[in-house]
C-alpha cells in the first residue's frame, strides 16, 4: 500500500472511527512509526486512542517484572525494552491527552475481554476501528463486526494490524473467518475438511476376542509392542475396556459385531495424527490378538465420575464434591473448553457430546471417554443425545457428518448445563417437549429488555442473574431464536467461550465480585445478583442482603412465604403459618385447612326443632364436635338452646383471607344472631 | 401426602423425570393361592364373578405381586441416577379404585413406602376402567406440576397387571380405553399390559394398548417383571429426554411368556 493512500486512510479513521489499540501493537517496534503518522492527525482532529487499563497494566507489567515478561513471550530480552518504550509511550500521549485510558470494573483484567465488550456494547454508536496484531482477537472482532452489518447494517467495527512501515494492514481476510486456530496446528496434527461420508460395508473377520489374561499386540505406524489384558474395568455396548500391564494405559476390546472394516478405517486415519491433549482419552494405538486380528484400541486411563452422575445432580454434586463454590465449576468449564478447543483446532468434532462421556476428578482434571466415536474427515459420529443436538439436526433420521456448528450448539448447552447444575437450557414452564423447545429457540431467560416469565422454578433464574453480562449476552443470543448467534455458522466458538470464562474465573478468583456481592460465590445463590442501581437492607428474618424495596418492613419474599410448618388437627396434611400471615397481616394461625373447614361447614343433617318447630342444620363440624365430646345431636335449634343455656357450643370460626362463598358469612351471621 | 414438599421437589432437582403409574389389579382373586403348602378347609366361595375354594396357608398372588413392587422401588432407590428421576403412583383396583401412592421423588415416598405396598389386600370385584382413569387423572395432574415449574420429563409410562377380566362400570371402562389410545397413539405414554395366570382377559388388556400387545407373565414371574422394569427405568433415567428408549427386549423373555 503506497504511503500516500496509508495516510488517507489513517485520516479517515481518526475523523470517522472511535480507534482501539491492543498490547500486541503496542509493543512493536513499528508502533513508532505508526504514532508519528497518527499524532498529527489526532492533535488536528482534537480525537484520542482508547486504550483500557487493563492494557496499560499488561505493559507495566511487562516493563516492571522481567520474570512475568519471560514467562508471557519466551526468553527476549528486547521485548522487555520494548514495554518500557511502550509505557513512555502511552504516559506521555496520555498526558497530551492523545490516548484515552478507560477502566471498567465488570470486565476484570484480561484485555481481550474488554475490547470484546466494549465493542459489542457500542456498535449501535460507533463505527470502530482495533487495531491488534493477535489473530485470535481479530477474529472475534471482526464475527462482532459482521453481526453488526447483518443485524443493526449501519455501524462499522473494523480491525486492523501495524504492518511494516508503521501503515496499517488488514490482519484477517474479511471473507473467512475461521472458527477455530486450525491453520496454526501443524498437519501431522491435524484432520482434513470432508464433504462425503465414508461408507466401508462388512465386518472383519476374527476368530478370537480376547479376554483377561490374554496376550495381544498394540501396533501403531509398524512399530509393535506386545501386551497383556488384565482385570475387566468395564462394559458397555460397544465392548468391555481393561487393565494392562502397562500402567496408566487400558485397552478397548471391541463385540465381534462391532469389529468392523469402517471401524478399523477409522482407527488407522486416527492414529496417523499425533493427537496428545492430557485427560482427552485418544486411541494410542491398534490392538490385535494372537492371530494379528484387529480387535480393539490401547488409549490412556481415565478416572473420575461423569458430569451426569456428579455435576449434572445437585445431590450427588453435593455429596461427591461438597466443597465445591462458583470458582470450581467455573474452573470446570474452562478445563473442558482447553479440551473441546484442541480437538476443534485440529479438525476434532465430538459429535456425541453428553454428560455421561465426561469424567471428573477436580475442576482441573478432566477425562473425555469414548473418543473412538468422535468424528473425524469421512468417518461420522451415528450417535448423539436430542438435549445436545442442534435445532436444525432434529427429527433428522441419520446424524450425517456434522459442522462445528452443530457442534458449537452441543458446546454451548453443555456450559449452560455445568453453571445452571443439570438443568437443560430449554426447560421452561409451560415447555412443550425437549425437542419442541429446541427447535422453536424458545429460551426462557431474560436478558434486556426481554422477559418471558416462563423461568423455571427454583433457584435457576438466580444462577443465571449472578453469571457475568457477557456470558449472558451469549447464552441469550445463542439459544434464543432471535439471537444474533443462534443459527449455525454464528454460534460462539470454544475460543470465544473460553475467553468468556477465563475472564469470569479472573473476577471470581480476584475476589472483586465476591466482595461486592457476597452470593457471586454460590454455585446455587438464593437471591437475583446485586444490581448497582439499587440501594440493599438485609432481612429482618434471614439476614441475607435484599433490594430494599422488595422488602415488605423489613421482611424478603423468600422468609415472607416461609414460615410455621405444622399439620392440620383435623386431616394432618401439612399447614404453613407464613411469615407474611404472621408478621405483616397479623393473622391468627389456622387450626385446621381449608378444605377440612370447608367440609365441616357443609351441611350433615337438617331437623325440625323440638321447642318451636323451626327448621335447623347440623353442620358436619357440630356433628363432630359432638361425637368426640359423646353428646348425643342437638334436637332443638340454636336459639332455644340459647335461650335454655343447657350447653355452650364451641364453634371454631375460621376467618379466610379472601371468602370464597357468601355462605360462610350467612353462617357465621346466624350464628351470633 | 406432604403437598408442599412435593412442589419444592420439582424446583430444587433438574433432573428430566420418568412418571410411572402402576395400576394393579387387588380384586378378590389376587388372594389365589400360587405356591406354599396350603390344607383345603372344605368352604367354597363366590367371589369376584367366580365360585373357589377356601384353603389356610399358602402364598398368594397378591403377596407375590407385593414383594415384586417392593423391589421395584428398592431397585429404584439403589440406582443413583433413577433415585432422582424416577416418579412412582400406586393406584389399585379391588372394589373400588384406590390411589394408594401419589406421585413424588422416590426418597418422599419412602417413609411409609413399605407399609402402605405390605398393608394392601385383595378384594371386591375388578374395576379396571375407574383404575386407570384414575391412574391417568394423577398423571395429568403431576404433569401439569412438571410443567408449572418447568421440569423436563420422559414419556409417561402405564403399567396394568390384572389377573381377570373388568367388571367395572362399561362407561369408565370405554373412556380409560380412549383416554390411553388417544395419548399412545399421540406418543404422549407408553403402556405395559401385563396379564397375570390363565383367567386375565388379554384381550380386554389389548383395548387399551394400541402400540404394544399385553404379555402374558409367566409363571408367578413378578420378581423378574419388577427387576426388567426397574433396569429400563434406569436406562431410560440415563438417557435424555427425548431419546427413543429401546427396551431390553431380550430381557422380556425372563418374565413373560412369549
Amino acid at each position: 500500500m503506497p504511503q500516500e493512500n496509508s495516510l488517507e486512510l489513517l485520516d479517515k479513521f481518526v475523523k470517522g472511527y472511535k480507534i482501539f489499540i491492543d498490547t500486541s501493537s503496542l509493543l512493536l517496534q513499528e508502533s513508532e512509526k505508526f504514532f508519528q503518522n497518527i499524532v498529527p492527525l489526532l492533535e488536528r482532529e482534537k480525537k484520542s486512542l482508547i486504550l483500557p487499563l487493563s492494557v496499560y497494566r499488561e505493559l507495566q507489567k511487562l516493563a516492571n517484572d522481567p520474570a512475568y515478561c519471560r514467562q508471557k513471550h519466551g526468553n527476549n530480552p528486547e521485548l522487555n525494552m520494548r514495554a518500557i518504550r511502550a509505557c513512555k509511550n502511552v504516559v506521555r500521549l496520555h498526558q497530551a491527552r492523545l490516548v484515552e485510558v478507560f477502566a471498567d470494573p465488570d470486565d476484570g483484567d484480561f484485555a481481550d475481554n474488554v475490547f470484546l465488550h466494549v465493542l459489542t456494547k457500542k456498535r449501535m454508536q460507533y463505527d470502530m476501528l482495533l487495531i491488534t496484531q493477535d489473530r485470535g482477537l481479530a477474529s472475534e472482532a471482526t464475527r462482532i463486526g459482521k453481526e453488526n452489518r447483518a443485524v443493526h447494517g449501519m455501524k462499522k467495527i473494523l480491525v486492523q494490524r501495524i504492518g511494516k512501515n508503521g501503515s496499517l494492514q488488514r490482519i484477517i481476510d474479511s471473507k473467512a473467518t475461521p472458527q477455530t486456530d486450525s491453520e496454526e496446528i501443524p498437519l501431522n496434527e491435524r484432520f482434513a475438511f470432508t464433504k462425503e461420508v465414508m461408507q466401508i460395508p462388512g465386518r472383519l473377520p476374527v476368530s478370537k476376542i480376547p479376554t483377561t489374561g490374554d496376550s495381544v499386540t498394540a501396533t501403531r505406524n509398524g512399530k509393535t509392542k506386545p501386551l497383556r489384558l488384565l482385570d475387566e474395568l468395564g462394559r458397555g455396548g460397544e465392548g468391555s475396556v481393561y487393565k494392562t500391564n502397562i500402567p496408566g494405559y487400558v485397552a478397548k476390546i471391541y463385540n465381534p459385531e462391532k469389529i468392523t472394516r469402517l471401524r478399523y478405517k477409522k482407527l488407522e486415519l486416527m492414529l496417523t495424527k499425533n493427537i496428545d491433549c492430557e485427560g482427552v482419552c485418544f486411541p494410542l494405538a491398534m490392538i490385535l490378538n494372537q492371530r494379528n486380528e484387529f480387535v480393539g484400541y490401547l488409549m490412556r486411563t481415565a478416572s473420575g465420575r461423569d458430569l451426569g452422575k456428579s455435576v449434572f445432580m445437585p445431590m450427588l454434586l453435593k455429596k461427591y464434591f461438597p466443597r465445591w463454590n462458583k470458582i470450581d465449576t467455573v474452573q470446570l468449564c474452562v478445563t473442558i473448553l482447553k479440551k473441546l478447543k484442541y480437538l476443534h483446532d485440529r479438525n476434532i468434532i465430538l459429535g456425541d457430546i453428553n454428560p455421561y462421556n465426561i469424567l471428573v476428578v477436580s475442576p482441573k482434571e478432566v477425562y473425555f471417554v469414548d473418543t473412538d466415536s468422535y468424528q473425524v474427515e469421512g468417518f461420522i459420529c451415528p450417535v448423539g443425545m436430542p438435549l445436545f443436538t442442534a435445532p436444525e439436526l432434529q427429527n433428522q433420521k441419520e446424524y450425517g457428518l456434522r459442522t462445528l456448528g452443530n457442534e458449537n450448539f452441543a458446546v454451548a448447552t453443555l456450559l449452560f448445563m455445568i453453571m445452571h447444575p443439570g438443568k437443560p437450557p430449554y426447560a421452561m414452564q409451560d415447555g412443550i417437549g425437549i425437542k419442541e423447545n429446541i427447535i422453536s429457540g424458545e429460551f426462557s431467560y431474560p436478558f434486556g429488555e426481554r422477559k418471558t416469565g416462563k423461568v423455571p422454578k427454583g433457584p435457576w433464574r438466580f444462577c443465571w442473574s449472578h453469571l457475568t453480562y457477557q456470558l449472558k449476552s451469549t447464552f441469550y443470543e445463542t439459544f434464543w431464536r432471535n439471537g444474533n448467534l443462534h443459527s449455525e455458522k454464528k454460534r460462539p466458538s470454544t475460543g470465544y467461550w473460553l475467553r468468556l470464562f477465563e475472564t469470569y474465573l479472573e473476577s471470581l478468583k480476584s475476589g472483586k465480585m465476591s466482595e461486592w456481592d457476597e452470593e457471586a460465590l454460590l454455585i446455587f445463590p438464593t437471591r437475583f445478583k446485586k444490581d448497582r442501581n439499587k440501594t440493599y437492607a438485609k432481612c429482618k428474618l434471614c439476614g441475607k442482603e435484599y433490594d430494599e424495596e422488595s422488602l415488605e418492613q423489613g421482611i424478603c419474599r423468600t422468609c415472607l412465604s416461609d414460615g410455621d410448618k405444622y399439620h392440620c388437627e383435623r386431616c394432618g396434611r401439612e399447614m404453613i403459618y407464613t411469615n407474611y400471615q404472621k408478621y405483616i397481616k397479623h393473622a391468627k394461625r389456622y387450626k385446621i385447612c381449608r378444605d377440612c373447614y370447608e367440609k365441616r361447614n357443609t351441611i350433615w343433617n337438617r331437623r325440625t326443632c323440638k321447642n318451636c318447630g323451626r327448621m335447623f342444620e347440623i353442620t358436619l363440624g357440630e356433628k363432630e364436635y359432638f361425637d368426640k365430646k359423646g353428646f348425643a345431636l342437638p334436637t332443638r335449634c340454636e336459639n332455644c338452646r340459647g335461650r335454655s343455656q343447657a350447653t355452650q357450643i364451641h364453634r371454631e370460626v375460621r376467618t379466610p383471607v379472601q371468602p370464597t362463598t357468601s355462605s360462610v358469612f350467612d353462617w357465621i351471621r346466624n350464628f351470633f344472631n | 401426602m406432604n403437598d408442599l414438599l412435593r412442589k419444592k421437589d420439582l424446583e430444587t432437582n433438574p433432573t428430566p423425570r420418568v412418571p410411572i403409574c402402576l395400576c394393579l389389579d387387588v380384586s378378590g382373586s389376587m388372594n389365589r393361592i400360587v405356591g406354599g403348602q396350603t390344607r383345603d378347609t372344605g368352604r367354597k366361595a363366590f367371589i369376584d364373578g367366580r365360585e373357589w375354594n377356601i384353603v389356610e396357608g399358602g402364598v398368594t398372588a397378591l403377596r407375590e405381586m407385593i414383594g415384586g413392587v417392593n423391589l421395584f422401588y428398592d431397585n429404584l432407590l439403589e440406582d443413583e441416577v433413577a433415585r432422582f428421576a424416577a416418579e412412582v403412583c400406586v393406584v389399585t383396583f379391588g372394589g373400588s379404585a384406590n390411589l394408594v401412592i401419589d406421585f413424588a421423588n422416590l426418597d418422599r415416598q419412602e417413609g411409609t413406602r413399605q407399609q402402605k405396598i405390605s398393608n394392601l389386600t385383595a378384594q371386591g370385584e375388578t374395576p379396571m376402567g375407574e383404575a386407570v382413569n384414575m391412574a391417568l387423572d394423577c398423571l395429568e395432574a403431576r404433569k401439569d406440576e412438571y410443567k408449572e415449574a418447568g421440569v423436563d420429563y420422559y414419556q409417561p409410562w402405564l403399567v396394568l397387571m390384572t389377573d381377570g377380566e373388568p367388571n367395572g362400570s362399561e362407561a369408565e371402562f370405554n373412556r380409560a380405553v380412549s383416554r390411553t389410545n388417544a395419548l399412545a397413539n399421540n406418543r404422549k405414554l407408553t403402556i405395559f399390559p401385563i396379564a397375570i395366570g390363565e383367567e386375565a382377559d388379554i384381550d380386554c388388556l389389548a383395548k387399551f394398548s394400541p402400540r404394544r400387545p399385553p404379555l402374558r407373565l409367566k409363571g408367578m414371574n413378578f420378581k423378574e417383571f419388577f427387576e426388567w422394569l426397574s433396569q429400563s427405568v434406569s436406562r431410560t433415567s440415563q438417557s435424555m429426554p427425548g431419546d427413543t428408549v429401546k427396551l431390553d427386549t431380550e430381557g422380556i423373555k425372563g418374565w413373560a411368556e412369549l
